[in-house]
């Protein structure tokens, strides 16, 4: 036994736990929930995610089976049909539902591809710096001048679109903004003590950069994370209303919304439901974007949460 | 010696021009000693602790000398090598534990990371061996310690914690730097038993560094002033604080604050401040402060040596009787 450790005890024994200090997660947990209009909207996207998955389970009908056409096609919304029906009689609440699966599985996977490699390429180039970063940063410079939605144009143009390829496609024009924001974070990680006392103790650069620092940034990484999911959802509907997404009878937000344009002055609810889904989620992931960012922002400490 | 330091010069290019923080020093560590490195802010003592770990942060190099440890070559050794040195060679203690451990991971964890890297163990082994180090090293309910947050614990807690990291790689040399600075008083003297334990039982050899010239005493077999990059004096302890003969020292010695018999007298101080590395002044760096300056001393700039029961860069410092 170490000397001194007797005096110790009374000091160290459950100080801390008899205090009832919060660690740094719990203060945060606590101040999203604060956050109505965040947490609103995380029960908004989880129920979306829900309906998504259990699709099958939820839809009335068939979303592809096309039945008596002239009998069921226009159908205004009702109990029947609360979306409505198309011009092919199928039922929009059944398809609604089937969309969300590609719209929310595109948009969440792809954000996930995209901050995986941005992390990655970021924490490198700011960890090594010097020539690599120089290299690194103008190869993403380069990619980012070139507008993202015209690469886009031209990946799906080149490409088969389906949803892996549209995933891969989204993911491959969105991280160089995340490389460059991860860079930033590093260089200012970098520099912490336990950064280098990480480095003193002659754990290799792979080893600093996974387990120190990219967890480090780890909480903006999640803000700007959730932003992009709605990022990337838009984009996808813009691509499937312009057709070059997701290619019908498959359903997805954007070619439903894209279905129903011609037909709006006279069956308004073909473009309205998927156009409203959207739009709500677009919103929630960003209000829950912003829930995040007040709530992981370590400067605006509120002591009433702490 | 296993430790030994030839020549050391580390040079920082800024915009005022060439800065040199560490400016032809050498000295010795012996298996087992201890050695105390004192000097004010400034004075470049933690960048010959980087300069050895090779650690010395940009725009700084090291430009000259050697650092032997083991008879290896630090300053030459190839990456993979000169990771098995850190941590498994010399490991290093930093000033403050709150920033110098990972706030996000558990202190068991952080330790058992450097055990398996230096010591090839199993995780389970490495867990072992973290709790019965933290209990070694003074750490109540060492089990549950282990899983806890750096925020858990109190600061005293929180450098025993660094300590074991920078030992769990069993180095031979640990080089602390300013380890009690950021503590509590009473939390000093227990980090300071705790580094004579470590010596003891472990075998470990200590490079000591701190401004702390009295905490120093306490714990250090010999003493090393550095003053504007270089080394002013070495010796003995009990020769260092018993009787102080560079000016420098003596000035340090006059500033410890004591209790009880000649506390009556007034604290003294250091007239001045620690010289802009930019700008030093001519031969010997510590004139414009010294009570014993002559014009010889901005003449020229005095070597480092024997005076007898030690080494002094002082032309005032003769070779005693």
């Amino acid at each position: 036994m170490a000397p001194g450790a007797e005096r110790v005890r009374s000091v160290d024994s459950g100080a801390r736990e008899r205090i009832g200090a919060r660690s740094p997660w719990e203060v945060s947990v606590r101040r999203f929930r604060a956050n109505r209009l965040a947490l609103w909207s995380l029960y908004v996207l989880a129920i979306l995610v829900l309906a998504a998955l259990l699709a099958p389970l939820l839809a009335p009908h068939d979303p592809l089976a096309i039945g008596d056409v002239m009998a069921t096609r226009f159908q205004p919304p009702s109990w029947a049909h609360p979306f409505g029906t198309d011009e092919f009689g199928r039922d929009l609440f059944s398809r609604a539902l089937y969309g969300a699966r590609v719209s929310l599985s595109v948009g969440i996977l792809a954000m996930l591809l995209a901050t995986s490699i941005g992390s990655l390429y970021g924490a490198v180039s700011g960890y090594f710096g010097g020539i690599v970063d120089g290299v690194m940063m103008r190869i993403v410079d380069v990619w980012i001048a070139f507008p993202a939605f015209y690469l886009m144009l031209l990946l799906v143009g080149v490409f088969e679109a389906s949803v892996p390829v549209l995933i891969l496609i989204l993911a491959l024009t969105a991280w160089p903004p995340t490389a460059r924001f991860i860079r930033g974070e590093i260089l200012s990680l970098r520099e912490r003590d336990y950064v280098e006392a990480a480095r003193a103790m002659g754990l290799p650069a792979h080893r600093i950069i996974l387990r120190h620092l990219i967890p480090g940034a780890l909480s903006p990484v999640l803000v700007t994370g959730a932003l992009a999911v709605a990022g990337m959802i838009g984009a996808e509907a813009g691509l499937s209303f312009l057709g070059l997404g997701i290619s019908p009878p498959t359903p997805s937000w954007g070619n439903m919304v894209a279905a129903g344009k011609d037909a709006l002055a006279s069956a308004w609810w073909i473009s309205f439901f998927p156009g409203a889904l959207l739009t709500i989620t677009l919103i929630a992931f960003s209000l829950v974007a912003d829930g995040l960012r007040d709530a992981l922002d370590p400067k605006a400490l509120d002591q009433k949460f702490v | 010696m296993l430790l030994s330091v030839s020549g050391l010069r580390t040079r920082f290019e800024v915009d005022e021009g060439e800065l040199w923080p560490v400016n032809g020093v050498s000295f010795a560590v012996a298996a087992g000693e201890t050695l105390g490195l004192v000097g004010e802010s400034g004075s470049g003592k933690s960048m010959v602790a980087l300069s050895i770990m090779d650690l010395v942060p940009s725009p700084g190099r090291v430009v000259a000398g050697e650092v032997a440890f083991e008879g290896l070559d630090l300053l030459s050794l190839g990456g993979a090598a000169k990771r098995r040195m850190r941590g498994g060679g010399i490991g290093m203690v930093f000033q403050d534990p709150a920033v110098s451990l990972n706030p996000v991971y558990r202190i068991g964890d952080q330790i058992a990371d450097v055990v398996r890297l230096h010591r090839g163990l199993g995780k389970a082994e490495a867990r072992r061996e973290t709790v019965h180090l933290l209990g070694d090293l003074g750490i109540q309910e060492p089990e549950k310690r282990a899983r806890a947050y750096p925020f858990e614990l109190s600061g005293g807690m929180r450098q025993r914690a660094q300590i074991a990291v920078a030992v769990a790689g069993r180095p031979k040399l640990l080089i602390a730097d300013e380890p009690t600075t950021a503590l509590d008083a009473t939390v000093q003297a227990e980090i300071c038993d705790l580094l004579k334990y470590i010596q003891g039982e472990f075998g470990m050899s200590i490079l000591l560094i701190s401004h702390d010239l009295a905490m120093v005493t306490d714990v250090a077999d010999r003493i090393m002033v550095m003053y504007a990059g270089r080394i002013v004096e070495i010796g003995h302890w009990t020769a260092i604080s018993r009787e102080p003969r560079h000016p420098y020292t003596k000035g340090l010695m006059g500033a410890i604050p004591h209790l009880g018999a000649g506390s009556g007298r007034p604290l003294e101080s250091i007239p001045g401040t620690v010289p802009d590395l930019a700008d030093l002044p001519t031969g010997c760096s510590f004139h414009p402060r010294c009570p014993e300056a002559g014009d010889d001393c901005q003449a020229a700039l005095p070597r480092l040596e024997d005076v007898g029961d030690r080494l002094c860069a002082c032309f005032r410092v003769g070779r005693s009787k």
